[in-house]
């Protein structure tokens, strides 16, 4: 496995006035309340979830740009959960990021070129000419050409979809094992996302490397998942296989997701499961399972205790008191 | 660059006023010794001669030409004024990097420190450290450059602090550049902006403070042409009249301080539109 | 019962951008006009052009717009006072930015009505109430503040708004963008049980093809500051005319399909300070003629339905 990660929590303490600091307890955001999943070699993994489920928290803890109040993670047999200096430098190397917004992920006063080429300085993989004849390859590769002009330019002369496959061309410079993309589709056109895509699944193919993909959109991650992992409010309520879940969804708010989708097919209406209200603050989390007050299947014991994630078939886990 | 100033109205123009007067004043202080007609600090024609062919702006009490001394001042002036500016930011801008982008203690202490200095009026501190200090063209520029470090220092942290809470900023903490790096590649060029405004408009503050030392006759040593120093040595001349003396000094002064901050406001105004 | 004739909208600046030409809607009675576009599309103008609120470097040069009958075109800014709110009101992306954040929910509505209706303030928290309900939020969440409601919660608050004074039309821009997918889904149906109970027409703005194709009666779709098709939803999915949304359409990704061969457009979106020659697709249009990088296409009416492209013009 290249990345194990086990009962991972993140909470946040919520800024309190000085009264409610002398009166009242203390609270937190669960953002991530003990979640645990694996993710192979050259696996696409996605994190489905609305905002609020913790998906996007999970992948900072991943990359260890925060630190995790509890549990752990293993990148590569090495125990990462807490590592820092040198030894997160080293890792940073083999885990990379693409982030959502192509507008600000990039430093507006550095050059394309310039950009790309900073993880190979910073990691001591290559400098001067050599890094510039790499870079330029790499900027074939992501589609970016002439590389020449493209490698002067600054970001601002760029669009969106350009911007975003410059992430990816500094994302895969160092060839990372492991990239944590979050939302790297959701502020593209949509007549762009399969190229950017594809683009990705490419990497996958050729140098092996696994993604953590991050994102709301159940139909993106149907294209381009291996297996699926769906966040409901800082839990994993189901996962599995990309194919079985989607043939065979289990949990409630899976079915719920998935018949919310809209298809294009016109003035479809799909059976929808309805769920009345929204999700919750993460402060104030539901007793029991985090889903009982809107879930349609709902059973008394659902408010008091809370289901563990169980292996119901080969690969395909759920948390769910219906099928314990 | 040029294009955007061409096409930014008013604020085009002001920039353009600015450094009109800034270069020609430079000009001025780079090449006084071709432009003055005489020697600024030996009387050449008799005391308080109203202007006249001969002498374009007249004389002062000792019969010194007033244009020489005026044009010779530009150098004192500028020389000042951009030493102790060199001084304040050598110190002022690392050390805002630094405390905005660490944090913690350091930023606490340094910020503690900073904000004290800033809380006095500038002249009057400038006063206080010139007069410790003593005269002097380089005494002079440390009192100013002590004045003007504070606020270097807190435009500088203002701006990182916002900076390192950019997106990009944590891209780059994601790919393992070190701190250092970050400071020097990700966030001081996204300062220069803000650093070319905040220099004119100190720039243009400095010009006051040091005419405001000089006028006090803290500043330079006697015969040092200097404006704000001719500007006290001509006032008690000017209500019987006499009045070369002193508005020429005192309408240099305020022209490099305007010129500097035209150029401050043109730029601060532009920088707003750039940040798109 | 509004009607966009041949509108053209600029922003001058540095470099002129030609946002919207020639761009002509109708959007009747009642109806659920789905404005669809990718960025640079033009959509947004187009609903910030019939509420008249462009930003100071927008204008209209060309074109006509008229509610009923009434020319809304040049209006002056104090008559459009009359008809926004009123004749048409805007719900836009992000409720948080446009509720008051001191004021309680129940009283901006109350508000919205006092001001634009002299009716005593008792008859409007009545109403006030009965829209709060009429979207789904009860009524004992009235003196709630918006930072105590949830994302789709404020929107409802903002819909409650828009139809505050019973206006024709609501103009929705991106409605639910900022939603999750279920809160969307709770949202389309209010859009359309609002329609059954107040007869209010909406131009209903968005990115998102298959969400308009559910819920909207006709779909106008947009490309590059041009209509480049307008027809019934379910002409459009079943027998696009553009070749532009024939692309669109094989783009989305498509939950039902098992290993969807996902399409892209290869290019970008035009410059529209300075927009392609011809055909403003044509750069990137797979059924390319040669006159399409020569001509402008003209607006062809098919059996009622609209396209602007060479395969069906001329």
């Amino acid at each position: 496995m290249l990345l194990s990660v086990y009962n991972l929590v993140k909470y946040f303490p919520v800024a309190r006035s000085f009264i409610e600091r002398l009166f009242g307890e203390k609270r937190y955001v669960k953002a991530v309340d003990g979640i645990s999943f694996e993710i192979g070699k050259a696996e696409i993994f996605s994190l489905v979830g609305e905002s609020g489920s913790g998906k996007t928290t999970t992948g900072k803890l991943i990359l260890r740009l925060i630190e995790p109040t509890s549990g752990k993670i293993v990148f590569d047999g090495v125990d990462i959960t807490h590592i820092r200096g040198e030894k997160l430098r080293e890792m940073r190397r083999h885990m990379q990021v693409i982030y959502q917004d192509p507008y600000a992920s990039l430093n507006p006063r550095m050059r394309v070129g310039d950009a790309i080429r900073d993880p190979l300085e910073v990691h001591g993989i290559a400098r001067g000419e050599e890094a510039k004849s790499i870079v330029l390859e790499m900027l074939e590769k992501v589609g970016l050409t002439p590389p020449e002009d493209f490698y002067r330019a600054y970001p601002r002369s760029l669009s969106g979809g350009q911007r975003q496959r410059v992430a990816i061309a500094r994302a895969m410079i160092t060839k990372p094992k492991l990239v944590v993309a979050d939302e790297p589709v959701s502020m593209i056109d949509v007549s762009l996302r399969a190229s950017i895509l594809d683009l990705m699944l490419k990497f996958r193919d050729e140098i092996g490397l696994s993604y953590l993909f991050i994102t709301h959109d159940l139909a993106v991650a149907k294209y381009i998942s291996d297996r699926i992992a769906i966040m409901y409010l800082g839990k994993i309520v189901e996962m599995g296989d990309k194919k079985e879940i989607f043939s065979n969804p289990l949990h409630p708010y899976t079915k719920a997701l998935m018949s919310a989708i809209p298809v294009p097919i016109p003035g479809r209406r799909r059976e929808r499961i309805k769920l009345s209200g929204e999700i919750p603050s993460p402060i104030d989390v539901p007793s029991g399972c985090r889903f009982h007050p809107r879930c349609p299947s709902k059973m008394d014991i659902c408010s008091e205790k809370e289901p563990e994630l169980l292996e119901v078939s080969k690969g395909h886990f759920i948390a769910c008191h219906l099928l314990a | 660059m040029l294009k955007e100033i061409r096409s930014a109205g008013v604020d085009g123009l002001m920039i353009i006023i600015g450094l009109i007067i800034v270069i020609s004043v430079t000009f001025m202080a780079v090449f006084s010794e071709y432009i003055a007609p005489y020697d600024p600090i030996t009387p050449v024609g008799g005391a308080v001669e109203p202007p006249s062919s001969k002498f374009i702006m007249g004389t002062d009490s000792i019969g010194r030409d007033v244009f020489s001394r005026v044009v010779f001042g530009s150098r004192t002036i500028m020389f000042v004024v951009l030493l102790s500016t060199a001084m304040s930011m050598l110190i002022g801008i690392p050390l805002g990097i630094l405390s905005g982008y660490a944090g913690g203690l350091l930023d606490r202490a340094l910020s503690l420190v900073m904000d004290s200095i800033y809380a006095f009026p500038g002249l009057i501190l400038a006063i206080a450290i010139a007069a410790m200090l003593g005269p002097g063209v380089y005494n002079t520029a440390v009192s100013l450059a002590v004045v003007y470090i504070p606020t270097y220092f807190r435009m500088v942290r203002g701006q990182v602090l916002s900076l390192r809470e950019q997106l990009f900023v944590e891209a780059a903490r994601a790919i393992g550049a070190r701190g250092s790096r970050i400071m020097f590649k990700y966030i001081f060029p996204n300062l220069i902006y803000i650093i070319a405004v905040v220099f004119s408009l100190n720039v243009a503050d400095a010009i006051l403070t040091e005419a405001g030392l000089s006028f006090l006759g803290l500043s330079v040593v006697s015969p040092t042409p200097d404006w704000g120093f001719d500007l006290k040595n001509g006032q008690r001349y000017f209500l019987s009249g006499i009045w070369w003396p002193v508005v020429f000094p005192g309408v240099m002064i305020i022209l490099l301080a305007l010129g500097f901050g035209f150029l401050g406001e043109g730029l601060n105004a532009i920088m707003g539109r750039e940040e798109r | 019962m509004l009607k966009v004739e041949d509108l053209a909208v600029h922003y001058i600046g540095r470099k002129t951008v030609r946002a919207l030409e020639e761009v002509s809607i109708e959007v009747k009675k009642g109806e659920i006009m789905g404005v669809v576009g990718e960025s640079g599309s033009g959509k947004t103008t187009l609903g910030l052009s019939i509420l008249k609120l462009l930003p100071p470097n927008g204008r209209i040069v060309n074109g006509r717009i008229y509610l009923d009958d009434l020319d809304i075109t040049s209006m002056t800014e104090e008559k459009m006072r009359e008809i926004r709110g009123k004749q048409i009101s805007m719900v836009f992306q992000d409720p948080m930015t446009s509720l008051d954040p001191l004021m309680s929910i129940g009283d901006q509505i109350t508000e919205t009505i006092t001001t634009h209706e002299k009716i005593p303030k008792r008859e409007a928290e009545e109403k006030a109430l009965s829209l709060l309900e009429a979207v789904g939020i009860s009524g004992d969440r009235f003196k709630d503040f918006p930072h105590q409601l949830s994302g789709g919660m404020r929107q409802r608050v903002m819909i409650a708004m828009a139809l505050s004074l019973n206006p024709k039309l609501i103009v929705a821009d991106e409605p639910t963008t900022a939603l999750d997918v279920i809160v969307q889904d709770q949202i389309m149906d209010l859009f359309r049980s609002l329609r059954e109970r107040f007869g209010v027409a909406f131009m209903f703005i968005s990115h998102d093809l298959s969400l308009e194709l559910e819920v909207a009666d006709r779909i106008a779709v947009m490309y590059g500051g041009w209509l480049m098709e307008l027809s019934e939803s379910n002409k459009i999915a079943e027998d696009p005319l553009s070749p532009y949304t024939k692309e669109l359409l094989a783009a989305i990704p498509n939950i039902e399909l098992e290993d969807q061969k996902l399409r892209f457009i290869p290019g970008n979106p035009p410059d529209l300070s300075n927009p392609p020659s011809g055909c403003r697709f044509h750069p990137r249009c797979p059924s390319k003629m040669d006159i399409c990088s020569e001509k402008e296409p003209p607006i062809s009416n098919i059996g009622g339905r609209v396209v602007r492209c060479w395969l069906y013009g001329g």
